[in-house]
């Protein structure tokens, strides 16, 4: 068991942020600010065949200061939470405000928001913290050792956990004053198996990431990492001797482990309004959804309702407010096959006239300023679509089925895009089939979408979480959520990677 | 600097006196300034401060860490504390030979310069402003970055190893737009006076201007130039997913057959090397546990050399540490990773390499690379961007618009038309310091697919 949390206390850490706020509420020139306090403790655990390849705590505690003063912004992060320290981030944060103000255009303004005040925490059953690391290590043992079996052909067989909670205390010149405890965590498992020249790798629920979720450890339990490592192994060790994946254009049904990270490329990548507006060009690069289109562009099927909602229970992207205060909500992305929503900030919403932010700004940690994120980015079920994987698979009379992602690229403007997944099933007359190794689809994200017939009824809806979305320019790494339940598209070139 | 490094014995001492049998306390620190830009304006600016410590511990053969922001004495004690309680419910880590010892090795000091680690907001912008006003004469906007501040990395372990290393760095990306066409030119520098911000701003418009009109042509095999960023990413990829000790022992890399067995054209020689001079790179010479680098040759003359390892990947492969673990920071590689990645150079003048095309294509970078889909045979995919640009009869032409190409980049190095003379710094996307690049020529490149 680790040992107790950082122990706040609420009225000391609130006026260290308004000591910050203090330095520059008058000054000059000065718009907005706000100040936040961040503290991050985590926990990983790693097994690889018998080894314990990791076990680390990490605890870190910081403030981040942001000031929008002359028309341009000035942000200064310290891990010193002394009052000298504080005072000092906030000065030089003004500072730093300023001076951009020399090659900034100056036009920068906020969507207005209520001033915010409250506490939120991530409902948690049982507190990961609380569980002991015997029965943490056994868990992640015992999915091994059935990885393992025999040992014939088993290259690498590994089983990792990772649980975080972030308690962050934000203050701005606004009036906003709130306090959020994050807590995030769970586990995924792998197999590499090799045979001669052949090699072949399956995970769940998607090489470690994807079994984590704002909940706490009863992720664990809700994995059934045991019934899962029995399933994998099968099928990696049967992937040594499968056919590649034919290639044509064919249906193409996918699992909701890849689903998720079709959505969170083609759709929650290219509707985040700084790109849209050419602000993260340089690194992560610009949207085919430029504002022009908003409201009278196709992006997809009429089956398709995208949302961004930062208020659905259990997502990566789920808390109480954004950190520049904003309340968490829902705002729709795509509605009925239109586009007709982007992911924003105060300062995007207000430039292009949208009234409100969609509370889509998040921080790595302290010591970055926020950027616009993708929250819970989920394609919303069909009621009346087929209510599992195997009845959407028996409505397929000839198609793939894929899933958990191997690889996946995307062009800057997030239209063409190549994934390739670990195992794919080809159907026939209603049947999955045989197994093919290394399938691969390729497309066009409109084209794509608008090949989406079907999707599963609510039953099949399930929430899956990333937590290395990178973006930004020193990157950050942000944890977010997708839903979405299994999915049809027609027309869609298939082939494979081997 | 010996106060860090009397810290972080501190950490060791603390430990010891918990009951630790042996310590490693690893630390990462950086004052950052930073610049974001775009459509010419600047739209983000700051000054963090950020660091890390982490405390390892063995009990015997049971190891456990933990990290602290901290650095006064009780957060280092808490974090050896932590680390103490992870390490006696863990099981045994068989094996385990103990931290680093100290090895004897020396290094040249560190390219430090005071100017550059205090570069302020004020003349980051000053910089920034002339580039949008060079950018204006051509009717283009400018998005990017400048980033500057020194980077320090010390490790103290119970062995005796204490080693401490500041450098300073500078790095600046434009990319000059219009509407859909765009140059890009990128510097690197531990010392900001290196880099010459308006030179590459003068690159980064003239590939923009010469974008202009871009026309579209069929995918399929071309012969390719490629500029020493477009190289540098496909690198990278290549260490990902075969230039570790890990993914040897996991069979999943391309080195993992027989030793010095062809993989490419004999021309083609990959080292990670530390001590390798290039006025443009500030290497660290100890990885972070404390291990000094080695240089390892990864591709020997076309042929399979040998991967990086850390201190548990070099216990299981019966020798020593290459000095490779991943450096403090998100978890982002599973074991050892490459740290000081250089294609050597060849002898061919860049400008010959285009004039030996006759019908080909020029490639100023790529964009999203992936290299996992069979990291036996290096098969990528990835668009180009940027700046694509027709080659006729030993001349760039005209702009194309961007392409998709899928291919085995050891097929594709085994088709080398040639390897420039020249090696520029590339920042990296995934590895801490800068790539080392020069412009290369291959025939056959597979391009599968169009951005439109």
């Amino acid at each position: 068991m680790l040992s107790s949390p950082t122990v706040n206390r609420p009225d000391a850490e609130t006026d260290l942020l308004e000591t910050a706020l203090a330095q520059v509420r008058r000054a000059d020139g000065v718009r907005y600010a706000d100040a936040r306090l961040v503290g991050i403790e985590a926990e990983s655990i790693g097994l690889r065949m018998d080894e314990v390849e990791r076990l680390a705590r990490e605890r870190s505690h910081g403030l981040g200061v942001r000031v929008l003063a002359d028309g341009a912004w000035g942000f200064a992060a310290t891990p010193d939470t002394d009052e000298a320290s504080v005072v000092l981030a906030a000065r030089r944060a003004l500072e730093v405000a300023r001076a951009s103000a020399r090659a900034a255009d100056g036009k920068i303004d906020l969507a207005e928001e209520e001033p915010q005040r409250g506490r939120f925490e991530t409902p948690v059953e049982i507190d990961p913290f609380t569980v002991t690391l015997d029965r943490k290590l056994a868990e992640l043992a015992a999915a091994v050792a059935i990885l393992r079996g025999d040992g014939r052909r088993v290259a690498s067989a590994e089983a990792r956990m990772l649980w975080r909670r972030e308690t962050k205390r934000f203050l701005s010149t606004e009036g906003t004053s709130v306090e959020q405890v994050l807590v995030c965590g769970g586990a995924g498992i792998k197999i590499v198996v090799a045979d001669g020249g052949e090699i072949a790798r399956r995970s769940w629920p998607m090489d470690y990431d994807g079994g984590v979720s704002g909940a706490g450890y009863e992720t664990v339990a809700r994995l059934d990492l045991e019934t899962h490592a029995a399933s994998i192994r099968e099928e990696a060790l049967e992937l040594l001797a499968a056919p590649p994946c034919p290639q044509g254009v064919r249906a193409l049904v996918l699992d909701t482990p890849q689903l998720a990270l079709q959505i969170h490329e083609s759709c929650g990548h290219p509707t985040e309004l700084d790109r849209a507006l050419g602000e993260e060009i340089s690194l992560a690069g610009a949207s085919f959804l430029t504002p022009d289109k908003l409201g009278r562009f196709r992006y997809g099927s009429p089956l398709v309702n995208l949302t961004a909602d930062a208020t659905r229970p259990g997502g990566l992207g789920t808390f109480g407010w954004d950190d520049e205060g904003v309340a968490a909500r829902r705002t729709p992305l795509v509605s009925r096959g239109m586009f007709v929503g982007y992911l924003s900030s105060r300062e995007t919403a207000h430039r292009l006239g949208l009234g409100r932010s969609a509370g889509c700004m998040r921080a790595e940690s302290y010591a970055r300023p926020p950027i616009i994120r993708m929250i819970n980015v989920s394609l919303e079920p069909d009621p009346a679509g087929p209510r599992t994987l195997e009845e959407l698979v028996a409505d397929t009379d000839d198609g793939v089925l894929m899933t958990t992602n191997r690889s996946w690229s995307i062009d800057d403007l997030r239209l063409n895009f190549q994934f390739s997944c670990e195992a794919g099933w080809e159907i026939k007359r209603g049947k999955r089939t045989r197994l093919v190794k290394q399938p691969m689809y390729t497309g066009l994200t409109p084209r794509f979408w608008a090949g989406c017939d079907a999707i599963c009824a609510p039953d099949a809806f399930r929430i899956w979480g990333f937590l290395t979305c990178g973006k930004g320019d020193p990157m950050q790494l942000m944890a977010v959520g997708h839903g979405t339940a299994p999915a049809r598209f027609r027309n869609v070139e298939i082939g494979s990677a081997a | 600097m010996s106060g860090l490094l009397d810290s972080l014995a501190g950490a060791v001492a603390a430990a010891r006196r918990l009951g630790a049998s042996d310590v490693e306390v690893s630390h990462a620190a950086r004052t950052l300034g930073m610049a974001r830009f775009a459509n010419s304006t600047i739209t983000q600016s700051g000054v963090v401060d950020e660091r890390l410590t982490r405390v390892r511990v063995a009990v015997g053969e049971q190891i456990g860490a933990a990290t602290t922001s901290g650095l006064d004495a009780g957060a280092l004690e808490d974090a050896a504390a932590q680390a103490l309680e992870a390490a006696r419910m863990s099981p045994a880590s068989h094996g385990f030979a103990g931290f680093a010892r100290p090895d004897g090795a020396t290094t040249a000091p560190p390219a430090f310069a005071p100017a550059t680690a205090a570069l302020g907001a004020g003349e980051r912008a000053d910089v920034l402003g002339g580039l949008f006003r060079r950018a204006a004469r051509d009717h283009l906007l400018l998005a990017g970055s400048y980033q500057t501040g020194p980077r320090t990395r010390a490790v103290v372990t119970a062995a005796g190893v204490a080693r401490s290393h500041t450098t300073t760095e500078a790095q600046l990306s434009v990319i000059a737009l219009d509407g859909d066409v765009s140059g890009y030119a990128v510097g690197f520098a531990p010392d900001a006076s290196r880099l010459d911000p308006a030179g590459l701003a003068e690159e980064a418009c003239t590939t923009a201007v010469r974008a202009r009109g871009p026309i579209e042509i069929d995918p399929g095999a071309y012969d390719v130039v490629l500029a020493p960023a477009a190289v540098a990413e496909l690198v990278e990829w290549l260490a990902i997913g075969s230039f570790s000790a890990r993914a040897v022992l996991d069979g999943t890399s391309f080195l993992a057959g027989p030793p010095g067995a062809p993989l490419c054209d004999e021309r083609v020689s990959l080292v990670d090397d530390s001590s390798y001079h290039h006025a443009d790179v500030a290497s660290v010479p100890f990885d972070a546990e404390g291990t000094a680098r080695r240089r390892v040759l990864l591709v020997d003359q076309g042929r399979a050399g040998t991967p990086v390892s850390d201190l548990a990947a070099a216990a299981r492969l019966g020798g020593p540490s290459t000095g490779h673990a991943p450096p403090l920071g998100p978890e982002l590689s599973d074991g050892p990773m490459p740290s000081d990645l250089i294609l050597l150079p060849g002898a061919d003048a860049p400008a010959d390499l285009i004039k030996r095309v006759e019908r080909g294509l020029y490639v100023t970078r790529f964009h999203y690379v992936n290299g996992l889909l069979d990291t036996r045979r290096a098969v990528m995919t990835g668009m180009t961007r940027d700046g694509l640009f027709q080659i006729h009869d030993g001349a760039i032409g005209k702009a194309v618009t961007n392409l998709r190409f899928t291919e085995s980049i050891l097929d594709a190095l085994g088709r080398l038309g040639g390897l420039g003379t020249n090696l520029k710094a590339i920042p990296a996307n995934w590895t801490m310091t800068p790539t080392l690049c020069p412009t290369i020529l291959l025939r056959d490149f597979h391009f599968t697919g169009r951005s439109r």
